[in-house]
């Protein structure tokens, strides 16, 4: 494990990915607070900048998916996002319609 | 370290395994906060009146919080870099700040939480607010486990020196807290960014 990941690797990922995020989360803050952009391309953008995010930590930080076959911990992390995404875009989608078809006062985003 | 030779069960073998179930662990933990999203999702317009979260929060205030919890994320990981070169104080002192910075964030997510409380606009406000509660406080929850986590593993590296098992647990504990963080760019950016400003 030490012999795959010298210590200087190690920490140039670890200033990378926090480097990486920092910006990102400035630019999402910045993104959101200067009202230059409409709500749905807001939201569009802010979901790409966060998952963006997300994958530079996933990988750099926490080392997913480096890692010698069989890659189970991304097999398992593939299958949890596909989950996740069902679980979230599917509760939205119904509950949506739900509202709409019982005339419910909730504009769409 | 001394330690580091002893002829324990505590093999490569078993780190690999033992990372792999924490991945596991972290999997499910990801599920139980899509489902918690899930339910903000459904519920975030639904005010009942009340205040929506344009009203409520206060996005430079949350800013320094993520900034708290990013600088967290990356000492904790420099922290298990220090504990596998097995360098017993650096290790101390990286875990020690990420205790401390995870604390700053606590302290300031307790305090919009009182602040939210005392002006009336608690979780029985509306079910916006029993999701955003639910939701954010469970992330707190995390955070102050993962806080009394680092108290528990620095213990005994303090007293005893960095065993094998010690860094596999610091490593362990590295993942909890940079997990905490990917989580919590996604609380900041729709709950926060996206509620605070639509």
């Amino acid at each position: 494990m030490q012999q795959n990941h010298p210590w200087n690797r190690e920490i140039k990922s670890l200033v990378a990915s926090g480097v990486t995020s920092a910006l990102l989360t400035v630019i999402t803050y910045w993104g959101a607070i200067s009202h230059a952009l409409k709500v749905g391309e807001l939201v569009a953008i802010l979901l790409i900048l966060t998952t963006i995010q997300a994958g530079v930590q996933l990988v750099f930080s926490m080392h997913l998916g480096i890692e010698p076959k069989p890659r189970w911990n991304l097999i398992f992390f593939i299958f949890t996002v596909v989950i996740m995404i069902a679980v979230v875009a599917g509760s939205m989608w119904i509950m949506y319609h739900l509202n709409y078809n019982m005339m419910m006062p909730m504009e769409k985003p | 370290m001394s330690h580091a030779h002893t002829a324990d069960y505590d093999g490569e073998d078993v780190y690999a395994k033992t990372l792999f179930g924490f991945w596991v662990y972290l999997f499910t933990d990801f599920m139980l906060f899509a489902t918690l999203f899930a339910t903000y999702g459904v519920l975030y317009k639904s005010t009942f009146g009340g205040p929506s979260g344009a009203e409520l929060f206060c996005l430079s205030y949350t800013l320094v919080q993520t900034f708290f919890l990013l600088a967290a994320s990356i000492t904790s990981g420099v922290g298990a870099a220090m504990a596998h070169r097995h360098q017993r104080v650096p290790t101390l002192v990286w875990f020690g700040m990420t205790f401390l910075l995870g604390l700053c964030f606590m302290g300031m997510q307790m305090q919009e939480f009182s602040h939210l409380i005392q002006t009336g606009n608690s979780f029985t406000r509306s079910a916006f607010l029993s999701a955003f509660f639910t939701l954010v406080g469970t992330h707190t929850l995390h955070i102050f486990f993962g806080l009394l986590w680092i108290l528990v593993l620095l213990f005994p590296v303090w007293r005893h020196g960095l065993t094998k098992r010690c860094v596999r647990r610091l490593s362990c504990l590295k993942m909890f807290w940079q997990f905490l963080n990917v989580l919590w760019i996604f609380i900041f950016s729709i709950v926060y960014l996206l509620g605070g400003t639509t």
